[in-house]
């Protein structure tokens, strides 16, 4: 019998959040005592989830579920949340920040049309055709999209990175959307006036990363890998297709697998293949947590494989470094509100 | 966000909240067990009722009980534990307990007071304000379904309105607070069904925007599955005055502080907001149970049905058959009704159809007080009028069990614990036509007054008094022709047929198809609208059973099969892990020491029963470092075991009997857990509160005080006397 591990999924209810967990269920052997830690914002998720996983793993002994109702768009609950686990918990051995989300608002139909026709690959990889809103506040008063995807994450690390420290890993999930971002602005680090904040918030995930992955991994022993799941079917995007739509985005989906995307995993639980395998089965020796990007890939077969990408330049660290002072600003300034709330 | 232990200094004191003279508070009681606290003015009076310990241990006054030397041997804990235990009991022989817990009862009684315009006593109105403030949640100010619950819209609007009504002005700081949480959840249009009907009583919503409560269904023939009367009792007896406030449209006549509140509740001005779009709108962190899609198309076809093809004779009938049914639940339980959301809505109903004068109304007003309870926080409402016959049961079983019972300085306590068991028999049955079943012979879960009897509550009870009148020194009270109707009745509560056979549910047998469920309109509670078959009420009337079996051979064969057919449904209750889900307590500790006990009365334990094994390595596997158990809130709420973050007395004591009860080979774990519970006990003999301990519905916990003392002390002397009373 090992000893107990702890993993902590942001988002779990959702499709890639939930096929981390099962992932993970699949890696790590049934004699190792298992705590799933789900977060999500509401409660009826959390039975939802925890009663599919619970079938899902039919029976395993050693295993417990946890929940804690985590708004990642609120400083004040990723607070509680923090202080909650650390009365709960000695060590957390993986957290994925699985959570996050844009600010969708449609397709733009012509657009897709054109993109799709002209070059199919790029088009179902990196698509330019999917519409976010400008400039959507949080109540915290920051940008809405970049403190889901970006802030949050590192807030939360830090609130619990006592928990983390000495061996515990942090898997972060970037998209390979990242690569059409826009370059890192200084003056927009809260990304309020892209018009793609989904995207360039997956960006500015990168930079942090890279701006901290060396730091943490030899100050506090924590592992921060950043990954991405490649392209598969969630529900991050599933409002804005009907069933038609649905089948016509897997039919490219495996059109573009077939002529050559490795990106094109297509389901989610070969999309948890990167961070289940980054967070239970990467080497540190081997596999270094800084200046390199793990992904889910799969071969025209569909027989997924992890791919690395080592493409962080001189000038993403310096970005990561300015979004750093910026988040750490933040950070200190949540807290003090925090604290001013509580009192 | 679940919300931290209580802290202190009590907030109540950092904002400087006025509070009663703790030392004015006495408990008044009858010798059917009515707990009342009353507010003492006269210097007097109050010299001639010193405060006893149970009144002093309640508000968090020192109790001047006296300390022992450290118990050395788990039976000198035990005999300290009950030393202390003892005194709390009150001279009518019973144990009171707050009962408190769900976050949505004050709102009721303070609905009902404004709208009939009674007024609440001084010192009541001081102390909800106190008890709210404590019990606010420490980062948002908000108030959840229940005390260890998350904010939540219902719980928040409710007892927003309620500080508001009982004079706490809207820019105090713990209103502001209250009411920027209710605002950053969108107002109290996203309210859940209960939660829309008082604000709607009290004219802070409209009645258009709540989903129907159609009394029609009442004159349905009773043969029709979806009859009212098959419902499981607490939903059917809280939608009947339910009904008639929403076929009529009850509500409070608009005041200046009502038009005040109308504009606090909502992020946009009240006159704006259609509240007919709003039936459905339910906050996402309210809900437990979501509608399904047939309930959203049933209400959509009533409300229009209401509008167009609702003749005035059927409201008219409806009403008739609604008020006639009120009247026989007021009747059948002394105007304390089944819970206390009837019991405000029926004494709302009874205002209405008779008047502020009546007899009748005026017996509602003196219940009120049965329900609202006085602690060290302030005054809560409890989840029924108390726990007293389920308590006094368990303390005298507690009692024979670890051998006390003949100790000269427990007889007295023994014998005042019968003669409360003794006056809380029922002696008649319900008035006919109650859609009730029979009750006589049986015992209540808290009081003869109140009237209901729960399958496990007799079943409990029975035990208690057949072992309490096997010691030589008690005299016989309840003779063996008055335990019979109770086996009568234990016997036809038997589920048979297509639900669950062999098990037992609640209040009645199940009588509506679990498909009811799918109309399940509540919301924020799983599992209410028929009665299910639960593990521990089987196990209990298994329990009871097994002892009137050995002990009488009256409908012996009948009696015998009943036992076997439950014994049947609890195994294969068993998750395959070994655990049993508990409906009732948290949660798999609880359910495995009642399932065990059951299962070793057949002579089921560890060395010969597959059951019984699986059952103890559930438990052995889930012990904690520090040899203690400890279950949180949540494993009620998921299905699942989930550690607290601290090991718990009551957990760990259930635990421990569980394993004992299975004589459970590896007597050093249950060692490890009976020390954790000596370790924790005060020099004077008790153990401090620690986390909630009980549960219904899935998602609403409540407070069982009593079983932090019972528990322990059962457990800590059934290892003296069953392995060794070696010191520790």
């Amino acid at each position: 019998m090992g000893t107990k591990r702890v993993a902590v999924i942001t988002g779990a209810n959702g499709g890639l959040g939930f096929a981390i967990a099962c992932r993970l269920l699949d890696t790590i052997p049934s004699s190792v005592p298992l705590t799933i830690v789900i977060t999500a914002r509401h409660l009826r998720k959390v039975v939802e989830t925890i009663g599919r996983l619970r079938a899902y793993a039919k029976g395993r002994d050693l295993l417990t579920f946890d929940y804690v109702l985590l708004d990642l768009t609120s400083v004040a609950s990723i607070s509680e949340v923090s202080n909650q686990l650390l009365s709960r918990y000695t060590h957390i051995d993986y957290l994925f920040c699985n959570a996050g989300g844009g600010d969708f608002t449609g397709i733009d139909w012509p657009a897709a049309f054109v993109e799709v026709l002209s070059n199919l690959k790029d088009a179902v990889t990196h698509p330019h055709f999917k519409v976010e809103r400008i400039g959507r506040v949080s109540r915290d008063s920051l940008g809405w999209v970049f403190q889901m995807n970006v802030f949050a994450n590192y807030f939360f690390m830090k609130q619990i990175s006592t928990l983390l420290s000495g061996g515990g890993r942090v898997i972060l999930i970037s998209s390979i959307e990242s690569r059409i971002a826009h370059d890192f602005d200084p003056e927009d680090i809260q990304l309020l006036h892209s018009d793609q904040p989904y995207v360039d918030s997956k960006k500015s995930l990168e930079l942090l990363h890279a701006a901290i992955a060396k730091r943490w991994a030899d100050e506090l022993g924590v592992l921060i890998y950043i990954t991405h799941p490649g392209i598969c079917q969630t529900s991050i995007f599933a409002e804005y297709l009907n069933f038609l739509t649905t089948f016509g985005m897997l039919c490219l989906f495996y059109i573009a697998r077939w002529i050559g995307s490795p990106w094109h995993v297509i389901s989610a639980y070969k999309g948890a293949l990167a961070p289940v395998w980054a967070a239970v089965d990467a080497v540190p020796e081997a596999d270094p947590v800084d200046g390199v990007t793990y992904a889910s890939a799969s071969d025209r077969l569909g027989r997924c494989y992890v791919k690395r990408t080592e493409d962080v330049t001189d000038e993403d660290r310096k970005n990561g470094a300015i979004l750093l002072q910026e988040l750490d600003k933040l950070a200190l300034n949540s807290l003090e509100r925090i604290k001013l709330e509580t009192a | 966000m679940s919300r931290p232990a209580l802290t202190r200094p009590l907030r109540s004191e950092k904002f400087g909240l006025e509070r009663t003279d703790p030392l004015r508070w006495r408990l008044k009681t009858d010798k059917v067990g009515r707990l009342n606290w009353a507010y003492i003015r006269d210097d007097d009076e109050l010299k001639r009722h010193p405060q006893t310990p149970y009144e002093k241990h309640v508000l968090g006054l020192e109790t001047g009980l006296s300390e022992f030397p450290k118990a050395e041997t788990p039976y000198d804990a035990a005999l300290n534990g009950l030393r202390f235990f003892k005194e709390l009991q009150l001279d009518k022989g019973l144990w009171a307990c707050r009962y408190g817990g769900p976050m949505f009862l004050l709102i009721g009684v303070i609905a009902a007071h404004y709208l009939t315009k009674t007024p609440v006593p001084e010192e009541w109105k001081i102390e909800i304000i106190r008890y709210l403030t404590n019990s606010a949640h420490p980062i948002d100010g908000g108030w959840g379904l229940h005390s260890e619950d998350k904010s939540t819209v219902f719980g928040t609007a409710c007892n927003y309105v309620v500080i508001r009504l009982l004079g706490m002005p809207p820019d105090h700081p713990v209103a502001v607070k209250a009411r920027t949480t209710l605002h950053k959840f969108g107002g109290a249009v996203g309210c859940p069904h209960w939660g829309k009907v008082f604000l709607s009583i009290l004219n802070l919503y409209e009645w258009d925007g709540v989903n129907p409560v159609p009394p029609d269904l009442w004159v349905l023939p009773d043969w029709v599955p979806v009859h009212p009367g098959k419902w499981w009792v607490h939903c059917r007896q809280v939608y009947l005055p339910m009904g008639y406030l929403y076929s009529e449209k009850v509500k409070a006549p608009l005041d200046p502080l009502l038009e005040s509140l109308r504009s606090e509740l909502y992020t946009t001005p009240y006159d704006s907001i259609d509240f007919s779009k709003h039936r459905n709108n339910v906050s996402e962190i309210d809900i437990y149970y979501p509608h399904t899609k047939i309930l959203n198309f049933v209400n959509s076809a009533m409300v229009i049905c209401e509008k167009f093809f609702r003749p005035d004779w059927l409201k008219k009938k409806a009403k008739d058959v609604v008020v006639d049914l009120i009247r026989k639940e007021n009747q059948n339980s002394d105007f304390l009704c089944v819970g206390p959301i009837n019991n405000v809505l029926n004494a709302i109903v009874v205002f209405c159809e008779e008047g502020p004068d009546s007899k009748n109304f005026l017996r509602h007003k003196e219940r009120f007080a049965d329900f609202m309870y006085i602690s060290e926080e302030g005054m809560l409402m409890m989840g029924t009028n108390g726990v007293q016959c389920w308590d006094t049961s368990f303390a005298l079983q507690t009692i024979c069990t670890i051998g006390a019972g003949d100790l000269p300085e427990f007889r007295e306590t023994v014998k005042k614990g019968l003669e409360f068991l003794d006056n809380s028999q029922f002696t008649e049955n319900c008035v006919p036509g109650s859609y009730r079943d029979n009750r006589l012979g049986c015992w209540p879960f808290s009081t003869k007054d109140q009237g209901y009897t729960v399958s496990d509550c007799t079943a409990e009870a029975l035990k208690a008094v057949l072992m309490v009148q096997k010691l030589p020194h008690v005299e016989t009270l309840i003779s063996d022709e008055r335990i019979y109707p109770a086996i009568d009745v234990l016997l036809s509560l038997q589920n048979r047929g297509s639900f669950s056979p062999g098990s037992f549910a609640s209040y009645e047998k199940i009588r509506g198809p679990p498909l009811l469920e799918l109309l399940n309109p509540a919301e924020v509670f799983g599992n209410i609208m028929v009665e299910y078959p639960y593990v521990e009420c089987s196990d209990s009337v298994v329990i009871g059973l097994s002892y009137f079996r050995d002990h009488s051979s009256y409908r012996r064969d009948e009696v015998v099969r009943a036992i076997n057919d439950a014994v049947a449904y609890i195994k294969s209750e068993q998750d395959v892990n070994g655990g049993w889900y508990g409906s009732w307590g948290i949660c798999f500790t609880y359910a495995a020491m009642f399932a065990i006990e059951a299962l070793s009365y057949q002579g089921e334990v560890y060395a010969n029963s597959e059951v019984v094994r699986k059952g103890c390595h559930f438990l052995a596997k889930r012990q904690e470092a520090d040899g203690g158990w400890g279950e949180s809130y949540r494993s009620c709420e998921t299905l699942t075991y989930v550690p607290h973050e601290q090991s718990q007395v009551v957990n760990t004591a259930w635990a421990c009997l569980a394993l004992m009860l299975a004589e459970y080979p590896d007597v050093e774990v249950i060692k490890r857990g009976i020390r954790l519970i000596m370790s924790r006990q005060q020099p004077n003999g008790e153990w401090k509160q620690e986390g909630i301990e009980g549960v219904f519905n899935r998602s609403c916990m409540i407070e069982y005080p009593n079983y932090k003392f019972y528990f322990p002390i059962k457990a800590l002397g059934m290892f003296a006397k069953k392995y060794s009373n070696a010191s520790l």
